[in-house]
């Protein structure tokens, strides 16, 4: 599948995406809303434009934007490659889970008090993400849909289990994962080279390298 | 006529007075709290399925109600129920027995003690044996499991050491052990997880001298943790689900409940530190015309808690009125019914037709 077109959908971390989409040349549009805004569930599918927000007519507007600059009525309709950063927001996820010093009993060394078990994780994960998972799972059963987990910052082993946990849902769900724990080089973090200013998200660099990646590992392989 | 101990006893003394003519609503002194309280009591409950209620009810008049195993922060409602938190002061689940009380009594006291405790493997799932439901499809390695339960352990003896009042309430006589190893099982071994096996597993119903030793003995426990703490005790008006009696289900429930009610009464007059709360009479006695059972004559109405719940805050010697309640609506219909209890022993209901 060539990639010379690219509709870019998600949190923040589309925004490098994107970037590296337009470095390698594909015509790219782009529309984001903010992680918050994707893990309340205010995202919703829509029948024919695929996507839309309830109260954030930014958004709409990005989407309709992102639909003209693609020459398509719809992140369902065309020949663009839908390329999305939805499902994580580990932000989220993780920091309440850890609020009340709570670690993971599967994987904390000298069992640290108190605990809770992969199960216990598992099921919180998968109630916190049901929505973002339905969503792919409805636009995967339209067309392809790659999903690109957000950067790694600091790899642990909860940070490990939970993307595990949203990885194997999305791939059930029917989209394609790149996975950039797997992608990125050494241990699957973030390079200095790579990081954003802002120091949480990836750069246009990072962008190209995980799109070049998708151009020759996950479309050439369709 | 000469004067004799009965002309000097009050109302409440008598059937006719103390019951028949005030009727069911109009009971009155049922119950006062041996306690003395300067300040509001912290509490932490255990037990039965309706030992539930006790934690939810002192929950929603804002007072105390010790969670010793809290969920992290943001855990949706659904995760929280099916992963048994905020069920009882720590994730026992249901202790049905005096001689599950005593075990986990002694965990309690020496949390490492956990390694000698049973799990039950189940495909590449782990479950131990105190509390097999108490994820819904195990743990994920036998380590996971010995980790989860040593917390629960920290976490009763947490509960003990923090709560003013620990509420335990009696359900069953009924258990089941192992033959050689004396471990005592929440569930009879195959019935919703591990397998059972004759040889090894066997029935116990516990009597009057067993239920006595393992309440004393789990006592002892406990105020070696904490020499203050006050126990009130109860027996839940709940009926077996089954019988491994051989005797009719009736009348083992009549067994059971008479053999609890006993050595709770009992252990109230030997101990300063213990007292009796008849939550079993209010429900299951006759001015209530088993009018607080549901329709399986077995679950108890949301009305017959309020009732239960009625007594208790009454007769507990506490000014509530100080105290800001997070509930107005608990003499409402509305609220947690029989349903939405955790009852482990309920699976034995899918046996009944054989």
């Amino acid at each position: 599948m060539p990639m010379d077109k690219v509709f870019v959908v998600g949190d923040s971390h589309a925004i490098a995406l994107a970037e590296g989409a337009k470095r390698l040349g594909a015509n790219t549009g782009m529309a984001y809303l903010s992680g918050n805004d994707w893990h309340s569930g205010t995202v919703r599918f829509h029948r024919k434009l695929g996507l839309v927000a309830v109260g954030r007519p930014g958004f709409q507007k990005r989407m309709k934007e992102a639909c003209a600059q693609l020459e398509t009525d719809s992140l369902l309709q065309g020949d663009h490659v839908v390329l999305t950063s939805l499902g994580y927001q580990l932000g989220r996820l993780l920091p309440p889970m850890r609020r009340n010093g709570h670690g993971f009993a599967c994987v904390s060394e000298g069992d640290p008090h108190p605990v809770v078990s992969s199960g216990f994780v598992a099921a919180t994960v998968h109630a916190k993400r049901a929505g973002q998972i339905e969503l792919v799972r409805k636009l995967a059963r339209r067309r392809r849909v790659i999903v690109v987990s957000p950067p790694v910052l600091k790899r642990t082993p909860e940070d490990d289990l939970v993307r595990d946990i949203i990885g194997s849902a999305l791939t059930g769900a029917g989209a394609e994962l790149v996975d950039t724990r797997f992608v990125l080089p050494d241990d699957g973090v973030l390079p200095d080279a790579f990081r954003h200013e802002d120091g949480i998200h990836g750069n246009a660099e990072y962008g190209e390298f995980i799109l070049k990646h998708v151009r020759e590992n996950v479309l050439a392989n369709a | 006529m000469a004067d004799h101990p009965y002309t000097s006893l009050p109302p409440e003394a008598f059937w006719k007075t103390g019951v028949a003519e005030p009727g069911f609503f109009g009971l009155s002194h049922l119950w006062r709290s041996s306690f003395a309280f300067d300040e509001p009591p912290s509490f932490a409950t255990f037990g039965s399925c309706f030992a539930q209620h006790f934690g939810r009810e002192v929950r929603a008049r804002g007072l105390t109600w010790v969670d010793a195993e809290p969920a992290p922060a943001l855990t949706p409602p659904d995760v929280l129920r099916d992963f048994h938190y905020g069920v009882f002061s720590a994730r026992t689940a249901n202790i049905y027995t005096g001689a599950q009380f005593a075990v986990w009594a002694d965990l309690a006291r020496d949390p490492e003690s956990c390694e000698s405790i049973e799990l039950w493997p189940e495909g590449d799932r782990w479950r131990d044996c105190l509390r097999p439901l108490i994820e819904p499809d195990g743990f994920s390695s036998a380590d996971e499991a010995r980790a989860m339960l040593r917390q629960s352990a920290r976490a009763f003896r947490a509960a003990v050491e923090t709560a003013d009042v620990l509420v335990f309430t009696m359900g069953l006589t009924e258990g089941w052990e192992h033959r050689d190893t004396g471990q005592v099982y929440a569930l009879c071994p195959g019935t919703q997880a591990g397998q059972f096996d004759p040889d090894q597993h066997v029935f116990r119903n516990y009597d009057y001298l067993a239920t006595r030793a393992s309440l004393e003995r789990a006592l002892e426990s406990l105020w070696t943790i904490n020499p203050n703490l006050r126990v009130l005790l109860t027996v839940s008006p709940v009926p077996l689900v089954a019988t491994a009696s051989g005797s009719h289900v009736l009348e083992a429930v009549g067994y059971s409940k008479a053999t609890l009610r006993a050595v709770a009464g009992d252990l109230a007059k030997a101990f300063s530190d213990v007292d009796y709360f008849p939550s079993y009479e209010i429900i299951a006695g006759a001015p209530a015309r088993s009018m607080f059972f549901e329709p399986d004559m077995r679950s108890v109405a949301k009305a017959g808690v309020n009732a239960v719940m009625g007594h208790f805050f009454g007769g507990l010697g506490v000014d509530l009125s100080a105290i800001s309640s997070k509930s107005a609506s608990l003499e409402t219909e509305d609220g947690p019914t029989d349903e939405d209890l955790v009852c482990e022993e309920r699976i034995l209901e899918s046996y009944a037709d054989g």
